[in-house]
């Protein structure tokens, strides 16, 4: 008996709207069918019509977790078209935030899949410790989510001395607590259970469906925009980049428990390497011309593409969040798994979903590969007589 | 005189103290413990202790919804099933009702009605209740809650009951009142010994018994829809499971059930393996035991998934019950000879 | 097993809670938080720089009759600082206030109204006086370096830009003009 379980467009589990039909036999999933579009915000089209400076805050607000790397990504990228380089003192600041940012969205990301696994307990230490990180966030640049940190030619905001000791006297408390959650997660024989084995991605798959990021590097993928193109800093700092390769959900969770390693230790080198100098450099004008920029959010590559045309107002901004990449190869993943694990392996991704609303998705089902012609959908839709 | 007497203290018993209202108060504050406690290991505050009533009273308080294609009788009678069985249980418990010790234990005028086996019934009324709800809802996460509660039923109840034929076989008895008066005479089953059992045989004899224990607890943890067997509520898979279409009165009523069966089952296991007590206190005191290592269990540790449940009644819960039932009567017969 | 989970609980337990009834104990912001803007009416100079620069477009200019009602609303307020950063009379500065829910919907608003000069010649409005005074008092050396009489200046600035453009030939103001010019 097939019956059809719907996960979303409002769910406990979803933090946003998205649409996971799954057909089942039992509690095994034996299609899935993926639905975006319950949350565009036309954010592409309100950029058209605000000025370069304005649009800072509104990209700002694509993501509400990866904030940091939206502006990031935006403000390299108009740089690039107005042919400015920041000072190198904002470069480190930036990695700063960035890396903050990451282990906060990492922090984040493992408190829900202990959440969804219903392990609340870790949940709740998790987010206690990740407590430390919004704090520094909010001191360093003056809000918990959005940062409004960078800003075309630099940061905003520079740090003290002051700060500097308070953030290296945090990541220690963070790494110490962080240490203890990780022996926590490894040593349970339920979460194990739970995660081990679970939502396989194959490396195949995994090229085929182009994912990035950490769910990439979970498939034996090395690939880190980071390393791969490195920008701001990141040339000049001492990190690893962080691969496995089964492509499970323990996978994913251990990519993302490293790579928390890898950015405290980031967040301490880039305080120690931190050059003197300004903070900005000033941008007067925008010529015409077009660019392309992209950067590595804690959920992967990000891109954006900007099109000047000599006025303050852009004519075309695209952004291609990396959740867009990851969320069609939850399918695969799906298929054959029960419904439990249905929340867990969809979440694995680390689906930012607001993020991605900016294009419709055309899934065709695996056997049935039709694709609909315009006379079609109109008589679908009621607009024509057949 | 006399029986009019009976009646009417029967009604006290059954309505205030210590059924009804009382072992009410009494769960409202496990459940709350269980909350506070989780809360604070959880280092958040936690509620205040007048949550669980809170709760309640806005429930009652508030609109009932019935959704148009859920089955209506069955909708309605779901809550009401689960209700009837935990109310009864509790009736047909023998909960000591004096405050001091005494010598011979007061328990319930109604007790005497019924035996073991018709409490393991009514206790799985509550669930049959769950099961109910969640089908006669028409919603697919009422559907999944439901099988998976039959499923969680299906694969604890075995252990449950052969943690109770281990307990039956010592006792010699049928009857939960008897036990009661058994164990308040010779100390409560989990340590006490037989005539002619010699030291070796006694501790083995107690690893046994230790062994029908745990699997109970186990059994009672899936009762009560507890980590790592909160499977049938899971909610971040299908929301509030079976209860997920219940609203207002028929969810308050709901709650008053769940309230209750954080006193009848720990009552239940204490009756059955720690009991004896001729005063309440020591009763509710060892009550209060039980449900600390429920609660404690439930706060660290996930939740498996249902075939995982499944196969860890199976092979563990069983396994650790059988053995306990198995040496327990091979102890039994090499002093009694039975 | 768990013995790390079992430690970390038995610690949180004997540790104080780490939340905190927040409506009901206050929870301050952090030194540099970005909360609500707050305008200094003695400051504003009237000047729109952060109408201009907002980038929720929060802040509204309306001119009406002589005055200037420079209106911040609340509801729209992203707190990204911008106003605070652009604003030359440093009127505009962000609290740290982030409670601001309130049941009236007039609460999320802040005016501030400047007087706006009118021509001498035509009458019209057309600038804030702050903002002309500010601006005077930044020439102010420069006159003095070009040996200008400031109130002669002023009477040239005090004329609007419509009716400048008429009386472009008025002798002494053209030459002012071109003496700055250099």
């Amino acid at each position: 008996m097939a019956a059809t379980i719907p996960i979303g467009p409002y769910h406990v589990a979803l933090k946003e709207p998205i649409f996971l039909k799954l057909e089942v036999e039992g509690e095994r999933i034996k299609d899935a069918d993926i639905k975006l579009g319950y949350h565009h915000r036309g954010i592409e089209y309100l950029a058209m019509r605000r000025t370069y400076w304005q649009n800072i805050f509104l990209f700002e607000r694509v993501c509400g977790i990866c904030s940091d790397a939206h502006t990031t990504c935006y403000c390299q990228t108009v740089e690039d078209v107005a042919g400015v380089t920041p000072p190198e003192r904002a470069l480190f600041l930036r990695v700063l935030v960035a890396e903050l940012e990451r282990i906060h969205s990492h922090l984040l990301w493992l408190g829900v899949a202990m959440h969804i696994i219903g392990f609340d307990t870790l949940f709740m230490q998790i987010w206690r410790d990740r407590e430390y990180v919004q704090d520094l966030l909010e001191i360093i640049t003056g809000n918990r989510v959005n940062y409004a940190y960078n800003t075309i030619g630099g940061v905003r905001r520079d740090v003290d001395e002051k700060t500097i000791r308070l953030v290296k006297k945090y990541m220690d408390t963070i790494k110490n607590a962080f240490d203890k959650t990780v022996e926590a997660i490894l040593q349970d024989p339920v979460i194990e259970a739970r995660v081990k084995g679970v939502g396989v991605l194959t490396h195949e798959e995994a090229k085929r469906y182009g994912v990035v990021g950490p769910t990439a590097r979970a498939s034996r993928i090395a690939s880190d925009i980071r390393k791969d193109d490195p920008y701001a800093a990141y040339d000049r700092l001492d990190w690893e980049m962080i691969v496995f390769d089964e492509g499970d959900v323990l996978a994913k969770t251990l990519v993302r428990v490293y790579e928390v390693y890898e950015s405290i230790k980031m967040v301490n080198e880039s305080l120690e390497k931190l050059p003197p100098g300004p903070i900005v450099t000033e941008v007067s004008r925008f010529p015409p011309g077009e660019a392309f920029g992209r950067v590595e959010a804690p959920r992967g590559e990000l891109v954006y593409y900007i099109k000047s045309n000599g006025t303050n107002v852009p004519e075309r901004v695209k952004v291609r969040t990396p959740s867009f990449m990851n969320i069609a190869s939850v399918k695969p993943m799906l298929l054959e798994e029960t419904i439990a694990d249905a929340p867990l392996i969809f979440a694995s991704v680390d689906p930012c979903v607001a993020c991605t609303e900016r294009v419709i998705i055309v899934d065709s089902r695996t056997n049935e590969k039709k694709i609909m012609t315009f006379n079609e959908f109109m008589i679908r839709y009621g607009r024509k007589r057949k | 005189m006399t029986d009019v007497m009976e009646v009417i203290l029967a009604i006290i018993y059954a309505a205030l103290y210590p059924g009804g209202l009382f072992a009410f108060f009494m769960g409202a504050m496990f459940l709350w413990s269980y909350r506070k406690l989780r809360a604070r290991m959880q280092s958040r505050v936690g509620p205040p202790w007048y949550q669980v009533f809170a709760d309640i009273v806005k429930l009652f308080n508030k609109e009932t919804i019935i959704p148009k294609v859920a089955h209506r009788t069955l909708f309605v009678l779901a809550p009401i099933i689960a209700l009837t069985g935990c109310v009864t249980a509790l009736w047909l418990l023998p909960i000591p009702a004096h405050v001091l010790p005494t010598a011979e234990p007061l328990v319930s005028p109604l007790a005497f009605w019924a035996d073991i086996i018709v409490i393991l019934y009514l206790l799985a009324l509550i669930e049959v209740g769950e099961i109910v709800a969640g089908a006669s809802s028409a919603s697919p996460y009422g559907a999944v809650g439901a099988s998976r509660r039959v499923n969680l039923l299906l694969s604890s109840e075995l252990p449950f009951a052969v943690s109770i034929v281990g307990v039956v076989i010592f006792m010699k008895t049928l009857s939960v009142n008897e036990m009661m008066v058994k164990q308040a005479k010779e100390g409560p089953f989990l340590i006490t010994s037989v005539e002619g059992l010699d030291p070796m045989l006694y501790v083995l004899s107690v690893v046994f018994r230790i062994c029908l224990f745990i699997s109970f607890l186990l059994c009672v943890l899936a009762k009560m829809g507890k980590r790592p067997f909160d499977i049938p509520e899971a909610e971040c898979e299908i929301l509030a499971g079976p209860l997920t279409e219940y609203s207002g009165k028929l969810l308050g009523l709901f709650e008053v059930t769940n309230a209750l069966k954080w006193f009848v089952l720990p009552a239940f296991t204490v009756i059955l393996f720690i009991g004896g007590d001729t005063s309440i206190i020591t009763f509710l005191i060892k009550c209060f035991v039980i449900v600390l290592i429920l609660a404690y269990i439930d706060i660290i540790n996930p939740r498996y998934r249902i075939d995982q449940a499944y196969k860890f009644f199976m092979k563990v819960a069983l396994l650790l019950s059988l053995v306990g039932l198995v040496g327990e009567m091979l102890v039994l017969y090499a002093v009694v000879g039975v | 097993m768990k013995e790390r989970t079992i430690i970390e609980t038995i610690k949180a337990l004997f540790k104080r809670p780490f939340t905190i009834k927040y409506p009901y104990e206050p929870s301050p912001a952090p030194e540099g938080f970005r909360g609500k803007p707050e305008v200094d009416p003695e400051k504003c100079i009237g000047c729109g720089a952060c109408a201009r620069v907002c980038s929720a477009e929060g802040i509204t200019i309306e001119d009406k009759g002589a005055e200037r009602t420079i209106s911040y609303f609340y509801g729209k307020c992203t707190f990204c600082a911008r106003c605070e950063e652009v604003c030359p009379a440093e009127a505009v500065k962000l609290s740290r206030e982030f409670e601001l829910s309130d049941y009236d919907k007039s609460a999320f608003y802040v005016k501030v109204t400047v007087p706006l000069l009118t021509c001498r010649i035509c009458g019209a409005p057309f600038v804030p006086k702050p903002q002309l005074e500010m601006g005077l008092e930044k020439v102010a050396d420069l006159l003095k370096k070009y040996n200008i009489d400031i109130e002669k200046f002023r009477q040239i600035v005090e004329v609007c830009p419509n009716c400048r453009r008429k009386i472009e030939n008025i002798e002494a103001g053209r030459k002012i003009l071109m003496v700055m010019m250099k």
